[in-house]
């Protein structure tokens, strides 16, 4: 059978060799490369999707023996909880070179720093190796590195060292419980899909590797207190990049998260379920009100991510908890969803804020007003977007926070004050609204122009999908829910 | 025991390279000033082929020579060929980088084989005397060679100072081995472990710790690295390059050697010295590389810290650790080897410029350099999927293998503040504005270099990590099943 | 006690101690020179322990090669180079309570050391030396056979100094005088004497 796995994870990385090698090639053909390319990924994707996923453990395994005497290889796969994230990766990435096409500063490297990461988020989402998992986790580090500092605006070098510095002392500890891991396991294997099955640490050592992991997966989540990185990386990094580190990035940790803390360390994750759900309340709350505060509306989409983020905390910490596995499952389903839509709902946020400020060079909201009138496409596209963002019905994230507030009123009631966080939110984005795009117009942005077709085919299928999860999920939810159902911890 | 003839035909390659030493020697001096370009050559030639013949006579079982004085075992092939290969492709640098500035002697390539007769010496010595007279013939070519430009304050500042330094080191080391020798009766590791293992007193502790001061001197770990920065600023740059790593490497194996060998039965003892040198290295490497504008300053401290990350592996006293730590060392020289040539290429028309923010606009005016330049910088620091990170991976694991959890996590937080220095480097070369003026393109020598080392580095190279660790490990089981 | 021991005991400590008062001298004597001739002391006296223990020609070497061409040459060197000793150890009372520190856990480890020592059985295995084996004939026996390594690495670290110092020093720019030993022997009276009737009262 054709290795598709493989295929679609090393395709952007083929293109981007071939951009390199290709330097006379002129800004559109470059362009055309990057959307060519991440095409063709998202159609390989597609093809897994249609492969599908068994009921129990990894289906597509693909497997290269590289260093049998430590039991490293290169090993991938998917399950329902790493799928739905793959495509959401590719069809992010498709979207944001259609998007990106303007880019005229350095394209040549902005195409290949971009496929260099799509292949580090795929390879993030399928590797079964711990190893290959690592290596993958920090390529997309490095790339994003690049983009932020190369691509980015004013403060650009401080943010992007910042992120830098802060990504790779939080995944150190992750490659210390992996070492861990390996040690624990007998005979020493870095096979993900074994170490899931007999969990090779146990009591004192299980602990200082689930906290280890915690660490690593928090900071990139990002959770209160370690969240600090992602304001100053948002507001900073270029729209596409704000795009892929909110929408395929974060979800490097709480895949994690679910991955590695929760199917390889369960006892000492079911052990210290109460303090990450406390984590995850605190951070979703916190999430709420810092973005309630804000001013630039970058940084806001920015904080609402950490509110997200924590609801997806408390769904994992809620199935870690749960003894029914009923439960367990709606709140894996609910969190693996979440992740998602986030991906989708932010992702569309993210572009108008970028379609916003290409318009206005400015992303303080007190200078806008009005915009709806000037712009109306835009201004729906953004409020159907917000709407989803704080949790309507019908729309991509209500069906996932229900799913994980449901859970958790039947695990753990305390935790359902995590609520309240809708509440701010759906207050601070009708203020949001109300600012930019209602109220008077101003004289300066009366000549601004609405959505160019490139734009609107960047937004068109995101809104189509945040309506498709919101109405009908079970599509989706399907695949996700054949394989929580049937995990085994 | 081996005759005396078999003893000399073990040491084959040690003779040729006499041989040839002596004998081009004689032909630089009649030869005169036309012949010291080719003369230089041949040795990187000499230097090449005897690393060949090296790997061409591993001996079936370890060989013990001149009464045990040398071993021939799979580590001494192992430290031979890595010297040897190193000093040749240091020379190699040196050449093309003298050659353009008319400083070439025929003794510059002299020095440098002697230099590397006396690394093989220290890789295969099982004698505190042999020991000692292979370091003193690496470290006296050492010290003419960071003072061999003599028209420049600096060379010669650096060159006295690494001599006063490095003897008194060698004071210390001696003080040890004679305090080893009085108390276990013996000059050979046999008979040492012998002793050790009949009763291990006071006095070979504090021997085995004025060993160790007197090596690490040589490795430039901490505290006694303070020679290191003032030496590597001032030597000329293609000095700095060959001393940063052929004799490291040599140090290193002989101190993994003679604490495996003979002391492991005292391991307790002298691992908490090693792990504190190892601790004090890493802070000091790192803290001290952050505060610095000079490139070849940073690199030294850069050095001090890497040979932190060594320690780490020799700390652990596990056959896992050893291999480890080759690992390590190989990488740490194929980057360290490949930062030089870039540093060597940093020359703009009015000559060498040193600094960090030199390197600024890098990226638009010769971007393949800029990118060896990177890749490099991210192998230093650790960063996957290059390939330096599986040397930092590979402590960490033996570190966790000896139970010494904490001094792993206390590596890879000092692994961050690390990274910080390189991004620092990566940063100038990318975002910086460019200054006026461009550097000269890059000789062949150079970016042969950089380009081989950059693509060892990468993960294209995947069939090259396997294939070392496959090595190191035969290595590593050899000594523990022999020692 | 029998004669026997008692005076090789009583030399060996007036030979011990005066090496350990010379040495000491050395460091703390103020003028250089002094130390220099101390420095001399001290190596005649190990030469006489040599003596003591049946080495005299180690004994000898130690006096030929130490006292008379290392110190003869450290004395030339302290007496033409012009040193300001006093400006050198200005240094010496701000370090002294370091140096005084490491000095004393020095010397404590030390004694600690000569508490614990013993004589390990590997030396009293040692063959004694014989009268009819004479010392140089001992000495080459090893010297060539069983430490033929050693004397050979020995002698490549000595051309690896020589060629150093040759680097080092030997210049080969143009205006440098310089030796040429070729035409100072072929010199003759002829060359170098010119024959000047000096005038009276006119000078050259």
């Amino acid at each position: 059978m054709l290795p598709i796995v493989s295929i679609t994870i090393f395709l952007p990385l083929v293109g981007a060799l071939a951009v390199m090698t290709m330097r006379k090639l002129p800004r559109q053909g470059v362009h055309a490369i990057g959307i060519g390319i991440s095409g063709l990924t998202l159609i390989g994707t597609i093809f897994m999707w249609m492969r599908g996923v068994e009921a129990s453990g990894f289906s597509q395994v693909e497997q290269i023996n590289w260093m049998p005497s430590i039991g490293a290889a290169y090993r991938v796969g998917v399950d329902g909880i790493s799928l739905p994230l793959v495509l959401l990766t590719s069809l992010l990435f498709f979207l944001t070179f259609i998007f990106s096409a303007k880019v005229k500063d350095r394209p040549h490297a902005f195409v290949v720093l971009m496929l260099m990461l799509e292949t580090a988020a795929l390879g993030t989402f399928t590797a079964l190796d711990a190893i290959l998992f690592y290596v993958f986790f920090e390529v997309s580090l490095v790339s994003m590195y690049f983009m932020i500092a190369g691509w980015g605006h004013e403060d650009r070098q401080r943010a992007a060292l910042m992120f830098f510095i802060y990504t790779l002392l939080g995944s150190l500890p992750l490659l210390l419980a992996i070492l861990g891991l390996y040690l624990g396991s007998d005979p020493n294997t870095f096979d993900m899909r074994q170490w899931i099955e007999n969990p090779p640490l146990s009591g004192m050592a299980a602990m200082l590797a689930l906290i280890a992991m915690l660490f690593t997966f928090a900071v990139k989540i990002p959770v209160f207190p370690v969240h600090t990185w992602l304001p100053a990386a948002h507001v900073q990094a270029p729209a596409a990049g704000s795009v892929i580190l909110a929408g395929v990035m974060l979800k490097f940790g709480t895949y994690g998260l679910v991955r590695f803390s929760l199917q390889m360390t369960p006892d000492a994750f079911r052990e210290a379920g109460q303090i990450v759900l406390a984590f995850g309340v605190v951070a979703a709350l916190y999430g709420a009100f810092a973005a309630l505060a804000q001013k630039d509306i970058k940084r806001l989409i920015a904080y609402t991510s950490v509110n997200h983020m924590g609801y997806v905390v408390i769904g994992v910490a809620i199935a870690a908890l749960a003894t029914d596995p009923a439960i367990r499952a709606t709140a894996l389903d609910g969190s693996v969803l979440q992740m998602v839509s986030h991906g989708l709902v932010t992702g569309a946020l993210f572009f108008m804020v970028g379609m916003l400020q290409d318009r206005t060079k400015t992303r303080d909201m007190e200078k806008l007003g009005g915009l709806l009138a000037v712009t109306p496409v835009l201004g729906w596209s953004f409020i159907l977007a917000a709407f989803a963002s704080l949790g309507l019905p019908g729309l991509a994230h209500f069906p996932a926070e229900f799913q994980i507030f449901l859970a958790t009123l039947r695990v753990e009631p305390w935790a359902i004050i995590a609520i309240l966080g809708i509440v701010i939110t759906a207050g601070l984005y009708l203020l949001a609204i109300g600012k930019v795009f209602l109220g008077e117009t101003s004289e300066k942005w009366a000549q601004m122009k609405d959505l160019e077709l490139r734009e609107a085919l960047t937004l068109a299928p995101l809104l189509f999908l945040i309506i498709a999860v919101g109405v009908a999920p079970f599509w989706i939810l399907d695949m996700i829910h054949k394989t929580t159902v049937a995990l085994q911890f | 025991m081996a005759d005396f003839g078999s003893n000399m035909a073990a040491l084959l390659p040690e003779i040729i390279l006499v041989i040839s030493g002596l004998v081009l020697l004689l032909v630089g001096a009649f030869a005169g000033k036309k012949a010291v370009p080719a003369i230089n050559l041949t040795i990187v030639g000499i230097l090449l082929l005897v690393a060949v013949l090296v790997l061409l006579r591993i001996p079936d079982a370890a060989l013990s020579l001149f009464d045990g004085a040398l071993r021939l075992d799979a580590l001494a092939v192992f430290g031979k060929f890595a010297a040897l290969l190193a000093s040749a492709l240091g020379l190699w640098l040196a050449y093309g980088y003298l050659k353009t500035d008319k400083r070439l002697t025929t003794e510059f390539g002299v020095l440098i084989l002697f230099a590397a007769l006396g690394m093989m010496i220290m890789v295969s010595a099982t004698d505190l005397l042999a020991l000692y007279v292979g370091i003193e013939m690496q470290s006296l070519a050492l010290y003419v060679l960071a003072a061999s430009n003599r028209d420049s304050l600096r060379s010669s500042e650096s060159g006295l100072k690494y001599f006063v330094l490095g003897a008194l080191s060698s004071g210390l080391l001696l003080y040890g081995a004679s305090l080893i020798y009085g108390f276990s009766g013996s000059l050979r590791f046999e008979g040492i472990a012998a002793a050790i293992a009949n009763d291990a007193s006071v006095g070979l502790v504090v021997g085995i710790v004025f060993l160790l001061s007197g090596l690490a001197f040589k490795i430039s770990a901490a505290p006694f690295h303070m020679w290191t920065p003032d030496v590597y600023e001032g030597a000329p740059t293609p000095v700095t390059a060959f001393f940063s790593v052929a004799p490291k490497i040599a140090a290193v194996i002989l101190i993994a050697r003679i604490l495996f060998d003979p002391f492991l039965q005292m391991l307790a003892d002298w691992q908490q010295v090693v792990i504190a040198i190892s601790v004090l290295s890493m802070v000091v490497g790192y803290l001290g590389a952050i505060m610095q504008r000079n490139i070849k300053r940073m690199m030294a401290y850069s050095s001090i810290a890497n040979m932190g990350y060594a320690l780490i592996a020799i700390a652990s006293g596990t056959a896992g650790g050893l291999s480890g730590l080759l690992i390590y060392m190989v990488l740490y020289a194929i980057t360290t080897l490949g930062i030089f040539a870039c540093i060597l290429a940093m020359r703009r028309a009015e000559g060498m410029v040193e600094q960090m923010d030199d390197l600024a606009g890098l990226s638009r005016s010769q971007p393949a350099l800029a990118i060896g330049l990177t890749i490099l910088l991210f192998s230093v620091a650790g960063i996957p999927p290059i390939a330096g990170f599986f040397g930092k991976y590979f402590i960490f694991l033996a570190a966790m293998q000896a139970n010494l959890l904490w001094l792993a996590i206390f590596g890879a937080v000092a692994s961050v503040i690390g990274a910080f220095v390189y991004i620092r480097v990566v940063k100038i070369i990318w975002f910086d504005e460019p200054p006026q003026q461009d550097f000269v393109p890059v000789s062949r020598v150079q970016a042969i270099l950089v380009a081989s080392s950059a693509t060892l580095m990468l993960p294209a190279a995947i069939w090259f990590l396997p294939a070392l660790y496959e090595w190191s490990e035969i290595v590593a089981l050899s000594l523990f099943a022999g020692g | 006690m029998e004669i026997e021991t008692l005076l090789p005991a009583l030399a060996f400590y007036l030979f011990a101690g005066v090496a350990v008062i010379s040495a000491l001298m050395v460091v703390i004597a103020r003028n250089p020179v002094r130390s220099v001739l101390f420095l001399i002391m001290t190596f005649f006296s190990a030469a006489a322990l040599f003596v003591m223990l049946g080495a005299e020609f180690l004994a000898l070497l130690l006096i030929v090669v130490y006292v008379g061409a290392v110190a003869v040459l450290f004395l030339f060197v302290v007496m033409m180079l012009d040193v300001d000793f006093v400006e050198l150890k200005q240094g010496f009372a701000e370090y002294l309570p370091l140096g005084a520190l490491l000095s004393f856990v020095l010397a404590v480890e030390l004694i600690i050391l000569g508490a614990t020592f013993r004589i390990p059985k590997e030396f009293v295995a040692q063959t004694p030396i014989t009268a009819d084996v004479s010392n140089i004939e001992a000495f080459g026996r090893v010297l060539y056979t069983d430490y033929a390594f050693f004397f050979e690495a020995a002698g490549l670290i000595l051309l690896v100094a020589m060629i150093g110092a040759i680097l080092l020093t030997l210049s080969t720019k143009k205006d440098v005088k310089r030796q040429k030993v070729c035409e100072q022997v072929s010199r003759t009276p002829k060359d170098g004497l010119k024959r000047v009737d000096v005038k009276p009262g006119e000078g050259i």
